[in-house]
């Protein structure tokens, strides 16, 4: 127990003072924060079911997004999606993370 | 003794029912709350029947086996008294005035009798609570009613358990989520017996009229909760502290969505919920913490069961947990008492005590994907790892060994949960069985971290950076891990939804394998 309790402190002392003087380290582990992680939908190829996995988004506004592409084409921009009906900026901030335009 | 057994009374001839009566009590008990939720019947019919069924038992005790079967269908009749039981409301409950207060806002009172979430929402910060309802008011003053409801204010409160409170909103019933999967929020609530949203805007005015109302034990525990909380919070980051409050404190509500869909796709999202193996290692914790201590091992052994119990009861005792502690207490009861417990009748103990407090626990999927695991594991691990000793029968590598036990554990567990999963969430996940092998040791060390943590930064606050840093990289490694999993090519793929009858087929084939292959082996 002590041998566990010992080698935890060191190892956490270790990594504080690896963090500190090289900070690239932090990004490199720092997987829980990182955006790299968000699972990515393209807004222009994505069926109304697979926008529906997305958060935050519902089966209304999926629908409607899919509605919009098939009468105006695809996107742009995807601050383009912010026309469709039903979805304002506070939504828009939500799950933008989670689209992008290839 | 029924949990207990002599190691040497013990004969495979033993029929598991005649050994293991609770099994058959929680078999008849469940299918009478099956059977209660399908078929309306009258209580009072049910409550004299189940009054003749014992007089009748009681008269034919002689013959045990007439007296054991009219017992089970007793048991079976209970179930469905408690099934009905539960779904009958008081003649004064809320629900019946509700519809009448369908356009406009109503003014309500009650006691807040739950922990009180505040968390971010599209709306901004939405506070929320279970409200028992005290009175209501109508154009003609305050009416005594009862009940409880689920009340959402959006906006920021100082409102905490026990408060009396009187504030004004919109009540509606939950709405249904139509989203993939069978998940009904609407059926979720009403197994906790909430049958109505209050939802509060918010600028409305809310008052608190008194505090301190509600069990002062409640109170503190909510307390320990919360402390517990910011320990988490004070030395991780906002993601991380989510996760960590989601693996050792039971609250989930702060898991970042994108992450929690990790987990479901890569099939650990049992991860997330607190099971047997989280149990398993906050016990290993406990009882290596009161070796410290000078006193006997029987003393230790004590010690850690009231602390396991401590612990159920702070993560809130939901079924998974429920399950576990009961599982993890026996086992400990019984190295106490240098007898041998046996896993049916443990199995059975904790539905039987989970049921009996909320016959609904049974149409709970947290409830049925833990039990299922645990019965897959029992079932077909040491056919598995008969299979695998005798593939590497000549490997005497220590971590090849583990490897193959884990994937063993992991098998027998995604064979039991696939029917169950894909049926609730449409959802098939091959990725699971590989997965599993290096997450779940993680997750090990992820616990002890987080245990050892709370523990530090409780004594020595300023020693729990320590264990931080390390939480953090395994933490971190974990979810990475998860996330190479989950792109996988064939990790997990959605299919179309599944009637129970291919489910029940599915469990029908799988536990037919298995007693034809345990025919083969015994042959």
């Amino acid at each position: 127990m002590l041998v566990l309790f010992i080698a935890v402190v060191f190892s956490g002392a270790a990594l504080q003072l690896a963090f500190k003087k090289y900070p690239f380290l932090t990004d490199i582990v720092n997987v829980i924060d990182s955006d790299k992680i968000y699972p990515k939908v393209d807004i222009n190829k994505a069926t109304a079911q697979e926008l529906v996995v997305v958060p935050y988004i519902g089966e209304y506004t999926a629908n409607n997004i899919v509605e919009y592409r098939r009468k105006n084409g695809p996107f742009k921009s995807l601050e383009q999606i912010k026309n469709v009906k039903g979805i304002r900026d506070k939504n828009y901030l939500h799950f933008s993370k989670y689209l992008f335009i290839k | 003794m029924l949990m207990f057994q002599d190691v040497k009374s013990r004969t495979d001839s033993d029929k598991v029912i005649v050994r293991n009566p609770l099994l058959g009590v929680v078999v008849s008990l469940a299918l009478g709350i099956i059977a209660g939720e399908y078929c309306h019947f009258q209580l009072d019919v049910l409550f004299f029947l189940i009054c003749f069924l014992l007089i009748v038992t009681l008269i034919t005790k002689k013959e045990s086996f007439v007296s054991g079967l009219i017992l089970l269908v007793t048991v079976f009749c209970l179930g469905w008294f408690l099934c009905q039981a539960q779904k009958e409301l008081q003649g004064d409950h809320v629900y019946h005035v509700a519809k009448y207060y369908r356009d406009g806002p109503v003014e309500v009172k009650g006691l807040v009798i739950s922990n009180v979430t505040r968390k971010d929402s599209l709306q901004g910060v939405k506070t929320s609570f279970v409200l028992d309802v005290q009175a209501i008011k109508s154009p003609w003053g305050w009416h005594k009613k009862t009940g409880q409801i689920l009340v959402d204010i959006f906006g920021a409160t100082n409102i905490n358990y026990g408060d009396i409170v009187k504030f004004s909103g919109k009540l509606h019933k939950p709405y249904e989520f139509a989203k993939t999967g069978r998940f009904s929020y609407r059926e979720y609530l009403n197994r906790q017996s909430i049958k109505l949203i209050l939802s509060v805007k918010k600028n409305a005015p809310v008052e608190i009229l008194k505090r301190n109302q509600g069990s002062r034990f409640k109170a503190n525990v909510f307390r320990l909760r919360e402390y517990l909380k910011k320990k988490f919070t004070d030395n991780l980051t906002e993601n991380e502290s989510g996760l960590m409050c989601a693996i050792l404190l039971g609250d989930r509500s702060n898991i970042p969505v994108h992450i929690r869909e990790l987990f479901v796709k890569t099939g650990t999202a049992h991860i997330l919920a607190i099971s047997g193996l989280h149990v398993g290692i906050v016990a290993g914790c406990f009882f290596m913490f009161f070796r410290i201590l000078p006193i006997n091992r029987r003393c230790k052994l004590v010690a850690t069961v009231i602390m396991l119990i401590a612990y159920m009861i702070v993560v809130e005792a939901r079924p998974s947990v429920v399950r576990a502690t009961v599982m993890t207490v026996t086992i400990l009861i019984g190295i106490a008492i240098e007898r041998e417990s046996d896993f049916i009748s443990m199995l059975s103990l904790s539905a039987l005590m989970l049921l009996t407090v909320n016959p609904y626990n049974i149409f709970d999927v947290g409830f049925q994907l833990s039990y299922i695991c645990v019965v897959a594991i029992f079932w077909f691990y040491p056919l598995f790892e008969r299979s695998a000793k005798m593939i590497f029968a000549d490997n005497r590598i220590f971590i090849v060994q583990v490897v193959v036990k884990l994937f063993c554990v992991s098998l027998a567990v995604w064979i039991g949960v696939a029917g169950a999963i894909a049926y609730y969430f449409q959802m098939v996940t091959p990725v699971t069985i590989v997965a599993n092998i290096l997450i779940v040791p993680l997750l090990s060390v992820v616990v002890a971290l987080g245990f050892g943590m709370l523990l530090i930064s409780s004594f020595v606050p300023s020693g729990a950076v320590f264990f931080a840093q390390c939480l953090k990289l395994v933490l971190n490694i974990k979810v990475g891990l998860i996330f190479l999993f989950s792109k996988m090519p064939g990790a997990y793929f959605y299919i179309e939804r599944i009637s129970l009858v291919h489910v029940a087929l599915y469990y029908i084939f799988i536990v037919l394998l298995r007693i034809g292959i345990g025919f083969r082996i015994k042959k």
